[in-house]
């Protein structure tokens, strides 16, 4: 089994609970079996033949949100996602994921993305038409933007514009890194192949990805996928605020700031969003209380298809963490996010349409 | 042996018994179906905690006892149901709080009901008038730590489990924090708390734990380890947070050194937040190893106070000038900050002791003239047995005494692969030096509670003073059926 592959890690969880106060969907769920060390133990006791790898342990490994929490909280550096991720590939290759998930790998394939939606915004495809699809610096929409937030694209062009940047597009359309979450290597590797074979021929020397997912996906291509990119990868946060910006207006307003998960925990990116909001003159910043890599995770839009409950359970803790800053705006990095704090009616915007609104 | 045995239906034949199916159906009808767990995948983590025999039991590929089913309860009433429901068919109950204890007292080893109480977590009322929080019991200390932080307000109770124990476990079983020197432990913090009787009746401790109204219900259940109700709310203090906080470490040449400083700053009655100080072994395997620093051989000993600044400026000074009266090395104040920063790090894997070794925490307290031989007596003791060694640290101090937290690790090489082999061993350090605690002036635990690890020492160590406890156990569980086989019940 792959599982066992991942065996220093749920070694050393099975029996260990530091991490549990953390943890998000055992803190959501305050279920025994959610907490990264049930889940070790369980994968231990499959290694050991004193649990069957049934139907059962397959859906509790399928009932985490993979915020990272745990592995960031970890003084070991040992990484629970690293065993769950490992057992789903499993339960793929037995059959046994339950039958959300399988419905989930059909949309992801039919659609490329969780929302089942074939046709991406028109306003997002007539902008993306217009840019070249080679070029220094490509830009990677993901996706999120293109199907529910096509103002996110609108805005990291104008800034980019305005800071001198004429960037490629390819129009892609992946859900790779989604099947790779649920456990669907083959399937998963056959979308970023084809993705990563568009990026190549579009000769950028710097990819920017638009949303956050995409930034550790891409990052680390060669450790999920073994495939290479040649291009150096970056969050869009993190490319402008290496640029030179124009003069921006000033803003009074409070603001705040949400890490999520991929950009924060996974790849450790932190400084340059906040640098990017500071760059507004007059801007006032508060972090909310948990912030960086501590700050409490928000549902990624895979989970929340597959587990809707549990990932409004996050988002309310989320909105209460905002709501204690009494900033005015809520600024995101991740489109997710921005999709879904406005839902809850927050006035939430992204990194890129804050930094738009001061041109 | 129990006291009395239980006479329980034999809910492990479920799938195959219509009876246990349609007690399942009372649970399921008493905290909703949703919070009844019958899978294996469920049980597993509840038939394991930190207690060192079930961890080598699942590593050596061997089935641990499994509950038969676990409940979620999410009121008292929920709670009190199940007991209801449990007496009267006499099923074994297990509370299961966090179920980090080490001594094997949340496993539930004659099967039954485990009562997990997490879903219980709610934080009540935060009282600033009388510095008090009221919280249902399966919080987890550490969300318990965060809800008021951010208000001023902290327990003070900040335990290496904070993250993973509850509120309730800490008070069933005498929990102790880091910072007990000045604050104490749980039982010093309980002000009042609801139980549920194995009969299911729900009952109040009085108001407040200082009066003459006869003996105080509270501690008849902090420390009980569940095996005379379930403790379903607790009011506990509350303390503002100090206006600073600050630490110092020495090294001295050695533990007795050490320890003697340790007692005058007691003596002196400067009544530091901490004093945590490591014998000579013990310094350089976690000290060194956590800090990744290099010292002379010697005992590291680091203290702290906290409170008004010109005050604690002054209990430093005198406590620094203590120590520099017989330490070997100042280390400073940035020594004893780093040492408080990695505080909960020990615990982590790999800087905590795991398997293959062998281990057990056999922490006891006692007098100050006791303590110092109660060590030496026990390091010999162990340190007999093949492979073995012994290492301490005394982290909990009081007017009278102070709390040794004494190690022994067996190398993996001694250990054996056969599981009753390997208990059998563990067994005999544990009997031997725990005997030798109790026969120079200690007692068989400080902090850890007693559980399935300890129980058959109980009769030992109270002699006709455990039929007071006896009785107690027989009057409110006249069939044994709360947590059975723990407390040597």
């Amino acid at each position: 089994m792959e599982l066992f592959n991942a065996k220093v890690h749920y070694d050393n969880c099975r029996f260990c609970w530091m991490c549990r106060q953390v943890c998000t969907v055992a803190t959501m769920t305050s279920d025994e079996s959610h907490s990264p060390r049930s889940r070790g133990m369980a994968a231990f006791a499959v290694e050991k033949g004193i649990l069957p790898f049934d139907e059962h342990v397959a859906q509790n490994m399928y009932e985490c949100c993979l915020c990272k929490y745990c592995n960031s909280w970890c003084e070991g550096d040992y990484d629970p996602t690293e065993f769950i991720i490992a057992a789903r590939r499993d339960a793929v290759a037995q059959g046994l994921e339950p039958a959300v998930i399988r419905r989930l790998k059909d949309t992801l394939l039919n659609a490329g993305n969780v929302f089942d939606c074939t046709e991406k915004d028109e306003e997002f495809t007539r902008l993306w038409s217009r840019l070249p699809s080679r070029g220094d610096i490509l830009l990677i929409a993901g996706s999120i933007i293109p199907y529910r937030a096509p103002k996110i694209a609108e805005a990291s062009l104008s800034v980019l514009r305005a800071c001198g940047v004429e960037p490629a597009a390819i129009d892609e359309t992946t859900g790779g890194f989604e099947l790779y979450c649920l456990g669907y290597a083959d399937e998963a590797r056959r979308a970023v192949e084809k993705l990563t074979a568009e990026i190549a021929a579009a000769g950028a020397k710097t990819i920017v990805t638009l949303d956050t997912q995409e930034r550790y996906f891409l990052s680390e291509l060669s450790k999920l996928f073994g495939l290479e990119l040649t291009a150096k990868v970056l969050h869009w946060s993190e490319y402008v605020s290496s640029l030179k910006l124009p003069q921006l207006k000033a803003k009074s307003e409070l603001v705040t700031y949400h890490d999520d998960s991929f950009l924060a925990r996974y790849c450790g990116v932190t400084d340059a969003p906040r640098a990017c909001i500071k760059a507004v003159p007059g801007c006032k910043y508060q972090d909310m209380l948990w912030f960086g890599e501590e700050a409490h995770a928000t549902p990624s839009a895979l989970f929340q298809f597959m587990y809707p409950n549990i990932a409004d359970q996050m988002l309310t803790r989320r909105a209460k963490d905002y709501f204690k800053t009494q900033a005015d705006t809520l600024i995101t990095g991740a489109a997710i996010d921005r999709v879904n704090m406005r839902d809850m009616g927050i006035k939430a915007v992204s990194i890129q349409e804050y930094l738009e609104s001061a041109l | 042996m129990p006291a009395h045995a239980v006479n329980k239906i034999n809910m492990a034949e479920l799938n195959h018994n219509y009876r246990g199916r349609m007690i399942i159906s009372e649970l399921e009808d008493a905290v909703g179906i949703q919070n009844v767990r019958l899978l294996d995948v469920d049980k597993l983590p509840h038939s394991v905690d930190y207690y060192w025999i079930p961890r080598m039991w699942v590593d050596r590929g061997k089935k641990p006892v499994y509950p038969d089913c676990v409940v979620y309860p999410e009121t008292t009433e929920q709670v009190s149901k199940v007991m209801r429901i449990a007496s009267h068919y006499r099923i074994p109950v297990t509370p299961w709080g966090g179920g980090s204890g080490s001594q094997g007292g949340a496993l539930p080893v004659e099967g039954g009901i485990v009562v997990d109480l997490k879903r219980m977590n709610k934080v009540l009322e935060l009282n600033t008038k009388a510095n008090t929080i009221t919280a249902q019991a399966g919080i987890i200390q550490q969300h318990l730590e965060w809800e008021i932080n951010d208000k001023g307000y902290s327990t003070m109770h900040l335990p290496a489990s904070i993250g993973c124990a509850t509120l309730g476990g800490y008070l069933a079983h005498r929990g102790t924090g880091v910072l007990s020197t000045k604050y104490g432990k749980i039982e010093d913090m309980i002000v009042s708390m609801e139980v549920v009787l194995p009969n299911g009746d729900i009952i109040n401790t009085l108001p407040v734990p200082r009066n003459a109204a006869g003996p105080d219900l509270n501690q008849f259940f902090v420390g009980a380890e569940g095996t005379l109700g379930i403790i379903t709310t607790a009011t506990v203090k509350v303390f503002e947070h100090p206006e600073c906080r600050m630490f110092n470490a020495f090294l001295f040449k050695n533990m007795h050194d050490s320890l003697e400083a340790g007692r005058l700053i007691m003596n002196a009655r400067l009544q530091p937040t901490v004093i945590r100080m490591y014998d000579e072994p013990e310094t350089i395997h976690q000290i060194e190893r956590v800090f990744g620093t290099k010292l002379e051989k010697g005992s590291f000993l680091v203290f702290g106070f906290d409170g008004e600044k010109e005050i604690v400026d002054y209990q430093m000074k005198k406590a620094v000038e203590i120590c520099e009266a017989t330490a070997i090395q100042n280390l400073g104040s940035k020594f004893g900050e780093q040492w408080w920063k990695n505080k909960y790090k020990f615990y982590f894997p790999p800087y905590c002791l795991d398997l293959p070794q062998a281990y057990g925490t056999m922490d006891t307290v006692a007098t100050y003239d006791k303590i110092e031989n109660i060590y030496w007596k026990m390091k010999t003791t162990c340190e007999q047995f093949p492979g073995t060694r012994f290492i301490a640290h005394f982290s909990h101090w009081y007017d009278w005494g102070c709390m040794m937290y004494d190690r022994f690790i067996v190398d993996p090489a001694f250990v054996p692969e056969d599981p009753d082999e390997a208990i059998r061993l563990y067994q005999q350090i544990w009997t031997e030096c725990i005997r030798v605690c109790l026969d120079n002036g200690g007692v068989i635990n400080e902090h850890h509670g007693v559980g399935l690890k300890l129980g058959y020492m109980m009769q030992e160590q109270y002699g006709p003073a455990f039929q007071v406890l006896s009785a107690l156990k027989k009057a409110l569980d006249p069939y044994n059926i709360m947590n059975p086989g723990k407390m040597g019940f």
